[in-house]
């Protein structure tokens, strides 16, 4: 098992390296260079683009600017192009401010659709089952941003409170008690927003998975052993209907980095996801590389940790 | 019937019916059987008659869309069609026993084997971790798993079919119930296995003084093992006797025909008959006797009103319009 773990590992580093390579060459393919942003700027002399160009490595080979950016990470050097502050710290800052939320709408999904789904497999074409039904399909259907508008419009015209960014302006000096209640009331509706996708397509899927293993054989013999109905449904046929979402909680690590653009973007969020974006407008290369880079990092980590639950959990599975 | 004890399970009537989008399927249609204590009996038919369904019923293990429409299933005075749900909870597993077709697929993947018969001795007698495990072993030396102290912890994957279908009779024997009732235990497994599976049965039957209810399609089982004999066509009982009447005298051309396409050794030679056409289905049975569209002896008026199931000789019933003459009243 051991040297599994080993090999899997050496693997995923490799397949990491090249990825970044690819990400690289992808982020220089597309349009636009730092250099060009502004072009309608008339103070911009073509010497200044050149300055530029230099100043950044820009007018070098692809391959040596991919081991410059990768020097420059692995020592720290990495240093923004936008306003040269140093990569890595300001991917922390953003970091932090998005953990909370990303934490949040994580609790809400996963302590909602599991209880949802579950019920609506045990009760099946019940009246809980086809409202959870509709309502599931209704919040898959009806975009997130278009829902958060909605949303921010009702709350702030009938209760008159302020729902964006991740505290009230003016509000940095109140007393601790304050700020701490305002900056929890900020963070209630994006998270519950950015988990109601989320919750929906999650119950559906616990649902089909509960409904399936609620069809086995061996679910008949644990009532044919005189079990109550609780411990059939909760201990033999829980068990092997959550099995699959173990991989799930792999992919939750990549979704730390890019898991909420569209909504850090609507509820003017300073975290990870606004970051990036707000890179790609700009160009700005080492922010976006970095970002990609961690992303890779995090999905591949995630899966290896998955592979090794799932060897954990179902009896059935050996890691070698 | 065929004994003067009273029978430890009466089913009387029984109808079962599938409540699908393309309309009620009557699965099984008015079965009664008695099974006295301590004996076998055997339900046979072809794929798809109902056998199995019967099974399920008996201890309402029917899934959906499946439904108990009519009868009774009385075991041990209670009638088990509309007894409380914990009631009929504290019967299953400790006085009713049962085994399945596919021991593959009938045991939990996710938990040691040992566990999941030790769950069975909880929930009925209440026993503590500790001796439930030791009876556990008990159990599994007595079902021939060797060594049982290594298998007690392996998951049913690390087991071959017969010895999943072994751990399923342990589970099932476990509360050493009065009843077994075994749906097709060994149509999974291999030949030899069969027979070893079988041996054991009848050991553990002997042991237990326990009544078994045989669900097979392979008469040659019911020829060695069981001492009544119910031959199910269509969701009915078109014959029922004991073992030797049966085999000597079958009577419902549909016995007949079954007989004759069993393989007999010294008639090597002979090409095995086969019954023309095919099983009805519950959508849709034939008028008036359901096997008439396949009956080499078929009578002007079969396929226009139903026989009832009549004794036409001591102990020996059967419902054919062929013997409605010599109806003993």
């Amino acid at each position: 098992m051991w040297s599994y773990l080993l090999r899997n590992l050496l693997q995923r580093l490799l397949l990491l390296v090249l990825i970044s390579f690819l990400a690289h060459a992808v982020v220089h393919l597309a349009p636009g260079e730092p250099s060009e942003v502004d072009p309608s700027n008339p103070r911009m002399k073509p010497e200044d683009i050149a300055r530029i160009r230099a100043a950044f490595h820009l007018d070098e080979p692809l391959h040596l600017q991919y081991l410059y950016w990768l020097r420059d990470l692995v020592t720290g050097e990495l240093k923004s192009f936008k306003d040269s502050q140093p990569v890595l710290p300001k991917i922390w800052r953003r970091f932090l401010n998005s953990l909370p939320l990303f934490l949040c709408a994580t609790l809400i999904v996963w302590s909602l659709s599991f209880p949802t789904g579950i019920h609506a497999a045990i009760r099946r074409g019940s009246l809980y089952d086809r409202t959870t039904t509709v309502l599931a399909y209704a919040f898959i259907s009806i975009p997130g941003f278009f829902l958060s508008y909605l949303v921010i419009l009702w709350v702030v015209h009938t209760l008159n409170v302020p729902v964006i960014g991740m505290q009230t302006f003016g509000m940095e000096n109140a007393q601790p008690f304050y700020r701490w209640m305002d900056r929890l009331w900020h963070l209630v509706i994006p998270s519950f927003m950015s988990a109601i996708a989320g919750i929906a397509v999650l119950s559906r899927y616990v649902r089909s998975q509960m409904l399936e293993v609620i069809g086995q054989d061996y679910i008949r013999t644990a009532r044919a052993k005189g079990l109550p109905e609780e411990t059939v449904m909760y201990r033999h046929a829980l068990r092997n209907a959550l099995l699959p979402f173990v991989t799930m909680f792999g992919f939750l690590l990549p979704a730390l980095i890019g898991g909420s653009v569209i909504f850090e973007q609507i509820f003017a969020w300073p975290g990870l996801g606004r970051l990036g974006y707000e890179a790609i407008l700009a160009r700005d290369f080492p922010v976006i590389l970095t970002l990609n880079f961690i992303a890779a990092a995090l999905t591949l980590a995630g899966t290896f940790l998955s592979d090794i639950l799932y060897a954990v959990v179902d009896p059935r599975i050996r890691l070698q | 019937m065929a004994t003067g004890k009273r029978p430890l399970l009466a089913v009387s009537d029984l109808r079962v019916s599938f409540f699908t989008d393309r309309g009620e399927a009557p699965a099984v249609r008015g079965v009664s059987l008695a099974i006295p204590p301590g004996q076998t009996v055997a339900l046979v038919g072809e794929s798809g008659c109902g056998k199995s369904t019967v099974a399920l019923a008996i201890l309402r293990l029917l899934s959906d869309p499946g439904r108990i429409v009519g009868g009774r299933v009385v075991f041990k005075g209670q009638d088990l069609v509309s007894l409380p749900e914990p009631a009929l909870r504290a019967i299953r597993g400790k006085e009713i026993g049962m085994i399945f077709q596919e021991p593959m697929t009938s045991l939990n993947p996710v938990f040691p084997i040992g566990e999941q018969i030790a769950e069975v001795l909880h929930v009925h007698l209440g026993l503590p971790k500790r001796e439930a495990r030791l009876e556990v072993l008990r159990l599994l030396e007595k079902v021939g798993i060797a060594p049982a102290a290594r298998r007690i912890d392996q998951y049913p994957h690390e087991l071959s079919g017969g010895m999943k279908q072994r751990v399923m009779i342990a589970m099932a024997l476990a509360c050493q119930p009065d009843l077994l009732i075994a749906d097709e235990p060994t149509t999974a497994l291999d030949v030899t296995v069969q027979a070893q599976i079988l041996e054991l049965l009848q050991e553990l039957q002997q042991e237990l003084h326990m009544a078994i209810l045989l669900i097979t399609h392979n008469l040659g089982i019911v020829a060695q093992f069981a001492q009544e004999v119910h031959v199910m066509y269509a969701g009915k009982i078109v014959e029922h006797a004991s073992v030797h009447p049966l085999f000597q005298h079958p009577l419902h051309p549909y016995t007949q025909a079954l007989l004759k396409a069993l393989p007999r050794p010294g008639h090597r030679a002979e090409r095995l008959a086969a019954i023309a056409g095919t099983v009805p289905t519950p959508f849709q049975y034939p008028p008036g006797c359901a096997f008439a569209p396949r009956c080499p002896e078929v009578l002007a008026h079969c396929s226009m009103q139903e026989p009832s199931c009549l004794e036409a000789a001591p102990c020996h019933a059967v419902a054919c319009w062929l013997y409605a003459g010599s109806v003993q009243r």
